[in-house]
């Protein structure tokens, strides 16, 4: 898949801007500040409905506006030609999706159409934070590669938020929520035994992805690893049956515990996912710049994983990571990405792809300065 | 609003205080009945006060109703002993238009729901529970496919199941008539959960 154009109208600071992509890899250049990461979200705001950026939609507007607008046509590989277009009124409160001019509900109906692998600053905390965003990587993951998943995932918050509200009720009450708990126990049971077994199922074979895509980027002997920690105790293979279970005995006996503090306090929103390196904790024991190289692995990992998944090609974000990694890994990285997919790029430092891409013919570079783009004629070799 | 006298205006307040009524469709539907005879607006003044001063709820179902009981509860053509279940009078209605359901109903008037502050002391549990007695075969339980509606099912299962009697639910699948290939995936899971030998 491939996007072929965009306009972005009142996103950000640009008014009114276009963008006529390359198939394979898309430099933006400019100075702090100019807009260039505004695309990529732009463009996230395509295959994801949402920014990168946990903040809501509001905030994208350009100042003094009630509406943005992003309108771009992928060519993928399973359909052909889609225009794509998104809207948001904040007056409303509203945002619109339409895929070919049908109006696409609900929103997350969208998530795994277009594939996209968006790697920024912004996701650091993978691996050097709390869980909290290890688990949102993951669901984001099998999200895009299993809707169904990501219906179970929806439902299961919506469940979890039922419940807490509850326990948290109850506890202000001083009462016994056990009756009313019950219906949100089998709901709460069913859907996180899904979640377990699909996280753990995507684990096993998601491995073998960080592993090559680690050694694409690192020659030395180092050796990834993730693990799947579930908050729950099950056994090394479980599976639904088992979660569920195990899943019903810990609400029973953590039980005081809850109402003690008023809220869920074991299932798959706990969930833990270890990253290694040697069988060394990334967390604890990983220097800056292998966090940042996990970082990139991993984000490579997941575009592999999905492109055998989707049956569609994802398009790659990289939101200025090649000033965080050394030359070497600089240019493994820009080799491995400039031939295997359209691929954004945002970069303040436009010598290091004057001197790395072999083939300026196949990628095209843009200047963005002040909300306003324009696009470089290609070198003449 | 600029230019539009007040009385216009308020009617169109009004009316996009209705359900599914945007601002436009009540500026379309103040404007029609400016334009309609006097006499007919009159009807329809009278139509909205008759309903809210003669519906009242069925003492046994709990549906709305001008006779207390209700046309249906009071029906002799109804079989007593099925009851079915439903969060609000519209599925009532629903379940009518199939002209298959020859039992009685029960309204309870919403379903579970701790975010927007329902619970069972909210619904028409306890006046569900009076009615179970050793006439009644069967409860059809036919609520909602969302998490509120499945937990109103699971929560009523429970309190009816002690009781003695037969506890039933919808089947969740694809709808008649529809493609396979259009149905989404979460209605797909289900029906491929709950589907049955042929």
């Amino acid at each position: 898949m491939y996007l072929r154009n965009i306009r972005v109208h009142n996103f950000r600071n640009h008014t009114e801007s276009t963008f006529e992509f390359g198939q394979w890899a898309n430099i933006l250049v400019g100075e702090n500040g100019q807009g260039k990461t505004n695309i990529l979200e732009a463009i996230s705001y395509l295959c994801l409905t949402k920014s990168f950026y946990s903040h809501g939609d509001s905030y994208v507007i350009k100042i003094g506006n009630d509406i943005f607008e992003v309108e771009g046509v992928f060519n993928t590989e399973r359909t052909g030609d889609q225009r794509v277009r998104v809207a948001y009124s904040d007056g409303q409160k509203e945002k619109i999706f339409t895929i070919n001019k049908n109006h696409i509900e609900p929103l997350s109906s969208v998530i795994g159409k277009f594939p996209v692998v968006i790697c920024s600053p912004e996701h650091a905390p993978i691996t050097n934070q709390g869980p909290i965003e290890r688990r949102r990587f993951i669901d984001l993951v099998i999200s895009q590669s299993s809707n169904i998943y990501f219906q179970h995932l929806i439902e299961y918050r919506k469940i979890l938020r039922n419940r807490n509200k509850v326990l948290a009720e109850a506890k202000l009450q001083k009462a016994d929520p056990t009756e009313i708990l019950e219906p949100w126990n089998d709901q709460l049971i069913n859907a996180g035994a899904y979640l377990m077994v699909r996280r753990q199922k995507f684990v096993d074979e998601f491995e073998r992805y960080i592993n090559s895509s680690y050694h694409q980027l690192v020659i030395d002997g180092e050796l990834p690893s993730i693990a799947y920690e579930p908050s729950l105790p099950v056994d090394k293979s479980f599976n639904q049956q088992d979660a569920a279970k195990v899943f019903a005995s810990e609400l029973t006996r953590r039980k005081e515990r809850e109402f003690q503090v008023g809220t869920t306090v074991v299932g798959p929103h706990r969930d833990e996912l270890l990253f290694t390196i040697n069988g060394l904790d990334l967390r604890r024991y990983a220097s800056q710049g292998q966090h940042k190289t996990f970082l990139v692995a991993l984000k490579i990992a997941e575009f592999f994983y999905l492109r055998e998944q989707c049956n569609e090609t994802p398009i790659l974000l990289l939101d200025d990571i090649f000033s965080e990694l050394d030359t070497v890994r600089a240019a493994n990285l820009l080799e491995l990405v400039s031939t295997i997919s359209q691929t954004f790029i945002t970069s303040t430092n436009r010598d290091l792809f004057d001197k790395n891409v072999a083939d300026a013919d196949s990628r095209r570079m843009f200047t963005i300065s002040n909300g306003a783009v324009m696009e470089e004629q290609k070198n003449v070799a | 609003m600029l230019y539009i006298s007040e009385s216009l205006n308020q009617l169109i307040e009004e009316f996009s205080q209705l359900p599914g009524i945007g601002k436009k469709s009540a500026q379309r539907l103040a404007l029609y009945i400016l334009k309609l005879p006097k006499e007919d607006v009159l009807k329809i003044s009278q139509a909205l006060v008759n309903v809210k001063e003669r519906m009242k709820y069925c003492s046994i179902c709990c549906n709305f109703t001008e006779t207390d009981p209700c046309g249906i509860c009071s029906s002799s053509k109804r079989e007593v002993d099925t009851i079915c279940v439903v969060a609000e009078p519209n599925d009532v209605l629903a379940i009518e238009k199939t002209s298959e359901y020859h039992g009685v109903y029960h309204v309870l008037g919403g379903s579970l729901s701790p975010l927007e502050g329902i619970g069972p002391e909210d619904l028409k549990v306890k006046e569900l529970l009076v009615r179970i007695c050793s006439d009644v075969d069967e409860v059809i339980l036919a609520l909602n496919p969302n998490i509120e509606g499945e937990a109103t099912t699971i929560y009523l299962s429970r309190l009816l199941k002690p009781l003695g009697v037969k506890v039933t639910r919808l089947a969740r699948g694809i709808p008649i008539g529809g493609d396979l290939e259009f149905a989404d995936e979460a209605t797909l899971t289900r029906a491929l959960e709950g589907r049955v030998v042929v």
